[in-house]
């Protein structure tokens, strides 16, 4: 219970306020100190539906981060072209084995890395570029920022599959580290307005005005004080992100121009069986679910720390 | 008012600018040039490559060539199309009617549904219908687009055979229907791949929908509304969906894009001719003219779809439209807001 | 009295909060004649706007009306009706006016909209007829230029002006009650009078019953024929309007009648033009606020806060004392008349 109060020598000293040695009231002591982050989860916690899909992303995550100790196969190498091929859900293959013979379930947990990597990857670059981008829109105001947000409103009208599609085809077949480029730099317009206009409210308050005024400049200013302030939406955009890029990710490879075979993830097994889904079935099924369930394991993640962030809010677009 | 639709429209003009650009940087950037696909063969003469460069401009300096390329797009010059070998315009004006007929459809279907599923699930909070449709709208949510096109595809086409497997038109009888019979052809074409479609979007607007209409649950107009002696369906129709609605044409234009990329994947795996279907037939063709132009038209209808989604909300929301004899000195300033 | 049009009995509505159940209303039973203005008044938090609320069954969960609680209106109990009857009494035998005229007002549905769906709902009244009903109801509220009013939206008029709209509303099917809650509350202060005249006008020439619910003694010596003071979720004095200006009894409603600034009921209730103004001496305050409805005290629920509160207060719930035929007090002075007579002169009754 002090406060301090500069004396004229410019040094600091404390000056107690109240009963001297007064100890705190005993709710107050007793109670752990907790910061934005316990009270987020505190929040968050008492969110039925966003704890279950926590609870199911984490056992997601295991599975695949264990996917060498689960695969009874390689999941690139064809096992035996003339006996094992296309060989429905059995015991020695419980998700059955793809035209060439190799084991559904060791490419499912395999191809889980990959498209999950490649999510987490894109999301976070698309987070990084767009919160970069749309905090000194934001903070720069004026002229600066109205040319800046007029461009991602630009390439907010461009659908993304579509410039994806261009990419791919004028690069021809692209790495998985170009893919998450790609993916991240066409991913963080949404991002980029989300966070202007969180700094663009925040430049002005009283806090940050005192921060400048002690000294702090533009950068510090930015990174110390106004982007804690915008964590959580960055968190919620990167969450519903990832759901965006497994989903994004498993189109491109079905359409041949994302992930390359042999490779497996995701998208790339089903389009082992596009030709012949009716007869193949297992391979759009099994790795359909695994999607769904990553992805809606997801969305729920991101809706209870929207609602734990900002309880009065209610939604988040898919971009 | 006025002034507002000429902004938007500079605004869609910017649209098509950006993008335009945006593929001509692609472009360059792309290892090659335009003309490396079909032309870099050995048994092709330097000669006769040099020669189409020049004809195509490739020789020439890049703000030279950009400026060609902008004025060239502007006059709906997109090119020659290899893989269909004519110009790029004839096909993506063929394309063009087909996506906006299954956008349109799709659009239509996703909005009447999603509100209906979220006026229902309010006016069951909390209870197991409202838990459930928002399960399922989670789930319809949460999945890849064309994976549900194609279990739709096996399943009402493969396994229930009521509707056909693909395209517009029966092509074998089609040109021997009547009028009546012809135009039932085309509903029968429409219906899986709209319906897929709708239902990915629908699970959308249900979802915002709901959150909108639950935030204008506590507003004071509704209790005078129930004062008033209406039915809770009449005051949840007629005063707060008319109130949520607002939030979600916004949020709607803004994800346009979004709805475009889904109808990519629907009319690939539908094998519906649209703008999707040419684009991925295009990528693997290496028809890049065709991407290309594709990628710009997508943009320019979402840009069009977006200015729709704000003449809409303006028509929605009297307090954005100009006071008529605003005598009493009421908000006119709300308009400037606008 | 003669036999009440409304009439309230042992009306009980609890909260299920996360504190405990609070007991917003706590067993307050209500009488209203017909063509009486009768003022409710207490700080907020007291439970009278619950109370009018429950009158039109609009609370909505976790607010629960306790079984037992009755309030009966043209032989019916209200609380018993199914929700489709109720519907049929809501804008048609009782109307509301509500405090906050900004967002009261649906911001996307015209005035004469608004104003002529009640017609609609409760008569079998063709769109032009509506229409038409709607438009004299503006008329009758005083609106200038109704036709062109009835054609726009909320936000093109002024507060003054909404406030008439929802007054309007309130009366286009002229019902036998109109409960207004804090009507002018959130106007300045010279609408406010021209409201507060209207309204004293309506009354008189539609012959209804008003449940005027506010916070400010002044209205109540405006407008009301009879007052009930409301504390902590009960009725602690009921009177009519000069008696209890003159001899309050109970010591809250005195500590109100201290608190509040030109205070002398007018000749009449029903005069118009301005409030006299304030007389000399300083204002006073109650000490302490309003209790959390969840933890009512003991004993008697103001004792915490009374000056004149002795060991008695504590312990036992003082009932509702007539003081005589038509004023109560839920006070033991009541019943204890030397006591009272030893306190001094302030808390005695005879203010100013």
């Amino acid at each position: 219970m002090t406060v301090t109060r500069p004396s004229e020598r410019g040094g600091a000293v404390w000056v107690p306020v109240g009963p001297r040695d007064a100890a705190p009231p005993e709710r107050e002591r007793r109670r752990p100190a907790y910061g934005p982050w316990r009270a987020l989860w505190r929040r968050y916690r008492r969110d039925q539906g966003a704890v279950v899909g926590l609870a199911v992303l984490a056992t997601i995550a295991a599975i695949i981060i264990a996917a060498p100790l689960l695969a009874a196969y390689p999941p690139d190498v064809p096992l035996d072209i003339i006996a094992l091929k296309s060989q429905p859900p059995s015991w020695l293959h419980p998700l059955g084995t793809d035209p060439v013979s190799r084991d559904v379930l060791s490419r499912v947990l395999y191809g889980g890395r990959v498209s999950l990597a490649i999510a987490v990857l894109a999301a976070l670059t698309a987070a990084t570029v767009g919160t970069l981008y749309g905090a000194i829109a934001g903070y720069a105001g004026g002229a600066v920022d109205a040319i800046m947000m007029r461009v991602t409103d630009a390439c907010l009208s461009i659908p993304r599959v579509l410039l994806l599609l261009t990419v791919a085809a004028l690069w021809g077949r692209l790495s998985i580290g170009g893919l998450v480029l790609v993916l991240g730099f066409t991913g963080w317009f949404g991002v980029s307005r989300i966070v202007r206009g969180e700094v663009l409210a925040l430049r002005d308050r009283e806090w940050a005005i005192a921060a400048r005024a002690l000294g702090a400049g533009a950068t510090r200013t930015l990174l110390r004080h106004i982007l804690p302030n915008v964590a959580s939406p960055i968190i919620v955009a990167i969450a519903l992100g990832i759901g965006n890029v497994i989903l994004l990710e498993a189109g491109l490879s079905f359409f041949g121009v994302g992930v390359q075979p042999p490779q497996a993830s995701w998208g790339t097994i089903m389009q082992d069986g596009a030709d012949q889904v009716r007869a193949l079935w297992w391979l759009t099924v099994f790795p359909g679910l695994a999607i769904v369930t990553t992805v809606m394991a997801v969305h729920a993640v991101a809706d209870g720390l929207r609602r734990a962030a900002d309880p009065r809010s209610g939604y988040g677009a898919r971009p | 008012m006025r002034s507002f639709v000429v902004r938007r429209l500079v605004q869609a003009v910017t649209v098509a600018a950006a993008v335009t650009t945006l593929t001509f940087v692609l472009i360059h950037l792309a290892p090659g040039d335009p003309l490396a696909g079909t032309m870099d063969d050995p048994r092709i003469a330097p000669s006769v490559r040099a020669h189409w460069r020049q004809v195509y401009g490739l020789d020439r300096p890049l703000p030279v060539q950009y400026v060609r390329f902008l004025t060239g797009v502007a006059r709906g010059d997109l090119g020659f199309s290899v893989s269909y070998n004519e110009p790029v315009i004839a096909v993506i004006r063929r394309a063009v009617p087909n996506t906006l007929m299954l956008a349109g459809t799709a659009l239509v279907l996703s909005f009447a549904a999603g509100i209906l599923i979220a006026v229902i699930q309010v006016r069951r909070e909390g209870t197991l219908t409202d838990r459930a449709l928002g399960a399922i709208s989670l789930g319809l949510y949460s999945l890849p687009d064309f994976w549900l096109a194609q279990v739709a595809l096996l399943a009402f086409s493969y396994w229930l055979p009521i509707f056909p497997a693909g395209g517009t038109i029966d092509p074998v009888i089609h040109p021997y229907l009547g009028p009546a019979a012809a135009a039932l052809d085309r509903v029968r074409h429409l219906v899986l791949p709209a319906v897929t479609l709708a239902a990915l979007t629908a699970a959308w607007i249900a979802r915002f929908q709901r959150a909108a209409l639950l935030d204008v649950a506590a507003d004071d107009y509704l209790r005078t509304a129930r004062a008033k002696g209406l039915s809770e369906w009449t005051i949840l129709v007629r005063h707060a969906l008319r109130n949520a609605l607002l939030p979600v044409i916004t949020l709607f234009g803004l994800s346009l894009s979004a709805f475009v990329s889904g109808a990519v994947f629907v009319e690939k795996v539908f094998g519906w001719p649209g703008i999707g279907s040419v684009a991925v037939d295009a990528v693997g063709a290496r028809d890049y003219p065709v991407i290309i132009a594709c990628t710009i038209i997508g943009s320019i209808l979402v840009a069009a779809g977006s200015l729709i989604a704000d003449l809409l909300y303006m028509l929605a929301d009297p307090r954005l439209r100009r006071a008529e004899g605003d005598a009493d000195g009421g908000a006119t300033s709300a308009v400037a807001g606008a | 009295m003669t036999e009440p049009l409304l009439s309230i009995r042992d009306l009980r509505v609890t909260f299920a909060t996360d504190g405990g159940v609070a007991r917003a209303v706590d067993g307050v039973s209500l009488d209203l004649a017909a063509g009486e203005i009768l003022g409710l008044v207490g700080e907020s938090g007291c439970g009278k706007s619950v109370t009018a609320m429950s009158v039109l069954r609009l609370l909505r969960p976790p607010a629960r009306i306790e079984p037992g609680s009755e309030i009966w209106l043209d032989g019916r109990d209200l609380l018993a009706l199914p929700e489709r009857a109720m519907r049929s009494i809501r804008g048609r035998r009782i109307a509301m006016v509500f405090q906050e005229p900004m967002t009261a007002l649906n911001p996307v549905l015209t005035i004469g909209h608004q104003i002529a769906e009640v017609v609609r709902v409760h008569e079998r009244a063709s769109r032009g007829a509506a229409r038409a009903r709607a438009v004299a109801a503006l008329e009758q509220v005083g609106v200038p230029d109704p036709d062109l009013r009835a054609r726009q939206y909320p936000h093109q008029l002024s507060g003054g002006t909404r406030q008439r709209v929802l007054l309007a509303m309130a009366l286009v099917l002229h019902p036998a009650v109109l409960i207004a809650d804090e009507p002018t509350t959130a106007l300045d202060v010279t609408v406010q009078a021209e409201l507060l005249a209207l309204l004293a006008d309506l009354q008189r020439r539609l012959g209804m019953a008003v449940l005027l619910i506010t916070h400010d003694l002044g209205v109540v010596a405006e407008l009301a024929s009879r007052v009930a003071v409301m504390y902590a979720g009960q009725l602690v004095e009921e009177a009519p309007v000069q008696e209890l200006f003159a001899r309050a009894r109970h010591p809250y409603t005195q500590g109100l009648l201290e608190a509040a600034p030109r205070l002398a009921p007018r000749d009449g209730p029903h005069g118009s033009g301005g409030r006299h103004g304030g007389g000399a001496g300083r204002l006073r305050v109650i000490p302490g606020t309003v209790p959390p409805a969840t933890a009512w005290p003991s004993g008697c629920r103001f004792h915490d806060r009374c000056s004149a509160a002795w060991d008695r207060c504590e312990r036992e719930a003082p009932p509702s004392h007539a003081v005589d035929a038509s004023h109560r007090a839920r006070c033991h002075l009541a019943a204890e008349p030397e006591r009272r007579a030893a306190l001094p002169v302030a808390l005695t009754g005879s203010v100013r």
